[in-house]
């Protein structure tokens, strides 16, 4: 036996009360997990931007102007990117950045921390990553 | 047949389709997360590979067949900047004069975790080649 309590009949595109809140939970739950792929596109580019930073900066000769490099390149990558402009807070550990050697002789090379954070534009959630880079210790090798 | 209707589809179709959409958009998202973390493991294994191959002393590995405490050596150095990105380094080899690195590290899958998984583990190589050789 057919059941149509809830049914408006007589007009075209009908909608029960019980399907229209199946459509509500499933348009919500689409919106749940898209809002989750933002989220991790979101932190998977602060990342990047955090490793091609410290890459930028293990390129320089001088801890100042690595700093410097990485502040720019980072802030450079997020550019038009997820997160709200302004936002965007670039630390730079460059306390071991002059490679050495060794007790054992071995040469050591030295490293570039560096830490980016920024309020993303779509949900305004403060995500942040971390990235390193060696300094090579033959840089000044010719 | 007897139909509990919700708006003409049975209320078992609707159900189903409800349960596979949740299902397949958990498998989505947290694929999705594992797959991010895939890509960071894969920056930290690259730096480390490169890591590996600064610390290699290049004179001991090339005058000696012993790559062993080269490779150990690198290990040594590479290993702590690694655990201080949150991850494990698995290993550290030699392909030719190229340095390969494995690194290791789980990602928590919040979503699946309401069918038991937790979290996935991930691993990632990286490469470096040792070009003053």
């Amino acid at each position: 036996m057919t059941t149509h309590s809830n049914l408006v009949h007589g007009e075209a595109g009908t909608l029960s009360l019980g399907s229209a809140l199946v459509v509500v939970a499933v348009l919500a739950l689409i919106g749940v997990f898209v809002h989750q792929g933002a989220a991790i596109m979101a932190v998977d580019e602060v990342s990047g931007a955090a490793f091609g930073a410290a890459r930028a900066a293990a390129r320089q000769t001088s801890a100042e102007t690595a700093t410097a490099a990485a502040d720019h390149r980072a802030r450079r990558a997020l550019l038009g990117g997820a997160c709200r402009p302004g936002s965007t807070v670039v630390l730079v550990d460059t306390r071991r950045f002059e490679p050495d050697v060794s007790s054992d002789g071995r040469p050591r090379p030295g490293h570039v921390f560096v830490r980016v954070s920024c309020v993303t534009s779509a949900e305004g959630k403060a995500v942040s990553a971390s990235g390193f880079a060696p300094v090579s210790p033959y840089r000044d090798r010719p | 047949m007897t139909r509990d209707d919700v708006g003409g589809v049975p209320i078992m179709v609707a159900v189903l389709a409800t349960s596979l959409l949740v299902f397949g958009g958990v498998l989505i998202v947290d694929n999705g997360f594992v797959g991010a973390a895939e890509a960071r493991v894969g920056r930290v294994a690259d730096a480390a590979a490169l890591e590996a191959a600064y610390a290699l002393d290049l004179h001991a590995y090339r005058s000696t067949a012993a790559v062993g405490p080269e490779l150990r050596a690198a290990r040594d150095l590479a290993a702590p900047v690694v655990r201080r990105s949150g991850y494990v380094l698995e290993s550290v080899d030699l392909d030719g004069s190229v340095v390969v690195v494995v690194v290791r590290g789980t990602q928590p899958t919040p979503w699946m975790s309401v069918f038991g998984v937790g979290e996935l583990s991930v691993r990632a190589v990286g490469r470096a080649r040792l070009e003053l050789a």
